[in-house]
């Protein structure tokens, strides 16, 4: 049974806060009901991109409005009319293995709003609706979830003999992840046959085909032992090895080398991505485009302090500490340190120091500061929420310290260093405070819904990460328009200058759409409202059955029923609260970023642009 | 508000709109229409503001992916005022050579050219980008992106046609961008 906590806060308003429905408002609300009507047959995501955005119109949108009249149905449209219009969004953007993540991600999970819809659990089922509103992309995704019509006649011969003994149906049956394991599982075992026949004496073998489909599976789940037999099989036995020959998939689009489609280490869940050293695979020029000329030089890094650049050598976690506490500490109820010093150049950085300096924050405490470092190898620095920390990755300041030839117990005896350091690491500390001071907004603001099961928080979507992205932009953009101008960039990591460079161009929707494909794990704010109001699905049922007997027979109404009808309205409110508040969030951070740029990119120093 | 010259495309409960080799034509309210290429599908979702807010009204259309990147092409009309872009000089400036004024990871800009798109003379320009994954990493890959612009100014405001790609698609999907910007028709003027 979900605790509720905070129920007096949270309760919905009594009946006649929000105004009545228009006769307009009605006719809306039946389009977009009959839009995700399975029997109706629509289940348009053009028709779900004008119900979303009639529905969040208005003050206070209309969805609060209908949810205060029946919380039930207003969850369905939310939470359906999302999900078509996430469908269509994943189904267009991705291929490969991402996109079979993506869609494992969609339908495979237990809040699954598509498998209501007839479009899943098996993604088989979606075939039709992409034919109808995607039909583009049909072969594509066919072959992305490795549908057994979708194999090719090499493998599902191989698949169907006695050896393997499978066949459509049961193949189709299998979780999406789980088809590249067990292709990846064919593949080791017909490499091991393959190299038994080549090492009979005399023996030809006629496998070119076979070679490049086994190299594609194996590949995909990172069986080294296994592509290292079949390179010593392609070699002995002379196989001038063909790629696997296209399917009509393959014909609309040519997929980057195998490293991008790698599944390597990835559970079917997609916990964890793919190592960043497997993908930089597209030398310029590659695809044969015209490289344009060079019209503007290239600036060389900055020059850092003389000394040799040196192996970057391991801190122990007693420097780590140290180097954590002098870069950022609290003193006095505010934050400290050469990372502090830096922030407070900025609106994005004083904003940073500001949240944690916050005493309404304070008392909730969802402001404490518990920065530092610590060796995670690859990542650049992350917020935690569980343990409510934000670190920086050890071998960011290790590699940064080594190219100045110092240690890090060195490098922070060199004031200089130590603040070009926190410069460097400033947009990851601004970008990561901002996601623990989401958190801290959700709170103050009762949107936390999170907190009944996981803890205090709001879902995480990538709209929380725009906003990280616009206010690390932003750091960087005001910083160097009064330290130096564009050479300043050249400060930051040149991933984080690019993210200034993107954003200084077409705002922040621009940032999105660029990004949008490096975060296939991170439910859209679509993905995440369909997930979040049909995990929410019996209780809006169960807060509607008891409104209606509140109306109906308000004598009969125990003490528990009155008790779960504050509490169900209060779950059901947070969330149409969090759903509006987020869509309406990101409006304005999008307009506030249009006028940061426009400040900047017009009269900003450094920044300025010579008419033409 | 969008208008589909192809009531079949993308209507609600429709079959599959029938695509030919030349593709489809489209067309965005009373700003432009094109010929999509076929197989190239408009992209819905849209958060924060709306076209009208911004002033900037267009669509972005998606075509084969590679993993993670698609090729796009997208056509947008600015209209004056709007809150992106003020003019289409402003535009090439900000595209044509490195935005924050300093080039620091090897991007590569053409020069600006004369061209034509439609019937309409237009700024023509390429560029070589990067795009960085895993994000937030400490050595993230460099995936290479070619893009293409072409900028017509009209009367009124100006219109915008751009593609991206990631290199390894950018080659085989080009022509499809040429067919594109040679059916460009501007509406407004």
């Amino acid at each position: 049974m979900i605790k509720l906590l905070l129920a007096l806060i949270l309760t919905l308003p009594a009946g006649a806060a929000f105004a009545a429905l228009s006769d307009a408002d009605r006719t809306l609300i039946a389009e977009c009901t009959a839009n995700i009507d399975p029997a109706k047959k629509q289940l348009s995501p053009e028709t779900a991109d004008r119900c979303i955005k009639g529905l969040n119109a208005g003050s206070p949108a209309l969805v609060s409005r209908y949810a205060e009249e029946d919380p039930e149905a207003a969850a369905e449209l939310i939470g359906y009319n999302n999900a078509l219009l996430d469908l269509k969004k994943t189904v267009v953007k991705q291929d490969g293995v991402p996109l079979a993540q993506a869609m494992a991600r969609l339908l495979e999970k237990s809040d699954c709003s598509l498998c209501d819809l007839n479009l899943g659990p098996r993604p088989e089922l979606t075939f039709d609706w992409i034919g109808n509103y995607a039909s583009a992309r049909s072969e594509v995704l066919k072959k992305g979830v490795r549908t057994w019509d979708a194999l090719g006649d090499i493998r599902t011969a191989s698949l169907s003999s006695k050896d393997y003994g499978k066949n459509k149906a049961g193949w189709n049956s299998q979780p999406i992840i789980e088809r590249y394991f067990a292709l990846g599982r064919w593949a080791a075992a017909e490499t091991l046959k393959l190299d038994a026949a080549s090492k009979v004496a005399g023996a030809k073998i006629n496998a070119a085909a076979l070679a490049g489909i086994l190299r594609e599976d194996l590949k995909v789940i990172g069986d080294e032992a296994s592509l290292a037999t079949l390179d010593g099989i392609v070699a002995r036995a002379g196989i001038k090895e063909e790629a696997p020959k296209p399917t009509a998939a393959d014909q609309k689009g040519k997929d980057l080398a195998g490293a991008q489609d790698r599944l390597s280490a990835i559970t079917p869940d997609g916990q964890q991505d793919y190592l960043a050293s497997a993908f930089d695979n597209a030398a310029a020029g590659k695809g044969g485009v015209p490289v344009p000329k060079p019209g503007a030089a290239a600036v060389k890094p900055v020059a850092t302090k003389p000394g040799t650049a040196i192996t970057p050598v391991k801190m122990t976690a007693a420097e780590e500490k140290a180097l954590g506490e002098a870069m950022l500490r609290m003193e006095k109820g505010k934050p400290a340190g050469y990372l502090a010093d830096v922030m407070a150049q900025t609106d994005a950085g004083k904003r940073t120091n500001a949240f944690y300096a916050d005493p309404k924050y304070a008392k909730a405490g969802s402001n404490k500061l518990d920065f530092g470092f610590v060796r995670e190898e690859g990542v650049f620095g992350y917020w935690n929420p569980d343990d409510k920390q934000i670190r920086i990755n050890s071998e960011v300041a290790e590699e940064f310290a080594a190219k100045r030839g110092l240690t890090v117990p060195q490098m922070m005896k060199d004031k200089a260093a130590m603040k070009d350091f926190a410069l460097y690491v400033s947009p990851t500390m601004v970008h990561e405070a901002e996601h623990q001071n989401q958190t801290a907004r959700a709170i103050d603001g009762g949107y936390d819904f999170k907190k009944y099961t996981v803890g205090s928080d709001d879902p995480y979507t990538r709209a929380k990460e725009n906003l990280s992205n616009k206010w690390s932009s932003e750091h960087m953009i005001e910083y160097c328009s009064k330290n130096g101008g564009a050479t300043c960039f050249a400060k930051f990591h040149e991933m984080h200058a690019d993210n200034a460079d993107k954003f200084m161009q077409g705002g922040l929707d621009a940032l999105d759409t660029l990004k949008a494909p490096l975060y296939p794990r991170i439910d859209s704010l679509q993905g995440g409202a369909a997930r979040e109001f049909k995990a929410a699905q019996s209780s809006a049922a169960y807060l509607k059955t008891l409104q209606e007997k509140n109306r109906t027979n308000p004598a009969g109404m125990t003490a528990q029923d009155k008790k779960d009808l504050a509490d169900y309205g209060a779950l059901m409110n947070t969330r149409f609260k969090w759903y509006t508040s987020i869509y309406r969030e990101s409006e304005e951070a999008e307009a506030a970023a249009l006028a940061f740029r426009k400040k900047y990119g017009t009269a900003g120093l450094g920044l300025s642009m010579p008419a033409l | 508000m969008l208008n589909l010259i192809m009531a079949l495309a993308l209507s609600a409960a429709g079959p599959a709109p029938a695509q030919d080799a030349a593709g489809q034509a489209y067309t965005e309210g009373n700003y432009f229409t094109v010929t999509v290429p076929a197989g190239w599908v408009k992209k819905d979702e849209g958060l924060g503001l709306s076209d009208g807010e911004k002033k900037v009204f267009g669509s972005e259309f998606f075509g084969p992916a590679a993993g993670k990147f698609a090729a796009r092409i997208s056509v947008h009309y600015y209209a004056p005022g709007n809150l992106l872009h003020p003019t289409p000089e402003k535009f090439i400036k900000l595209h044509s050579k490195p935005a924050l004024g300093a080039n620091l990871n090897g991007k590569v800009f053409g020069k600006v050219a004369k061209g034509k798109a439609g019937n309409y003379y237009a700024k023509v320009f390429e560029r070589k980008t990067f795009e960085y994954d895993p994000p937030e990493s400490l050595h993230p890959a460099k995936i290479h992106i070619y893009e293409k612009f072409h900028v017509v100014p009209v009367k009124h405001g100006f219109y915008v046609l751009r593609y991206y790609a990631p290199m390894d698609l950018a080659k085989t999907n080009l022509r499809h961008y040429e067919a594109l910007v040679a059916s460009f028709k501007a509406l407004t003027r």
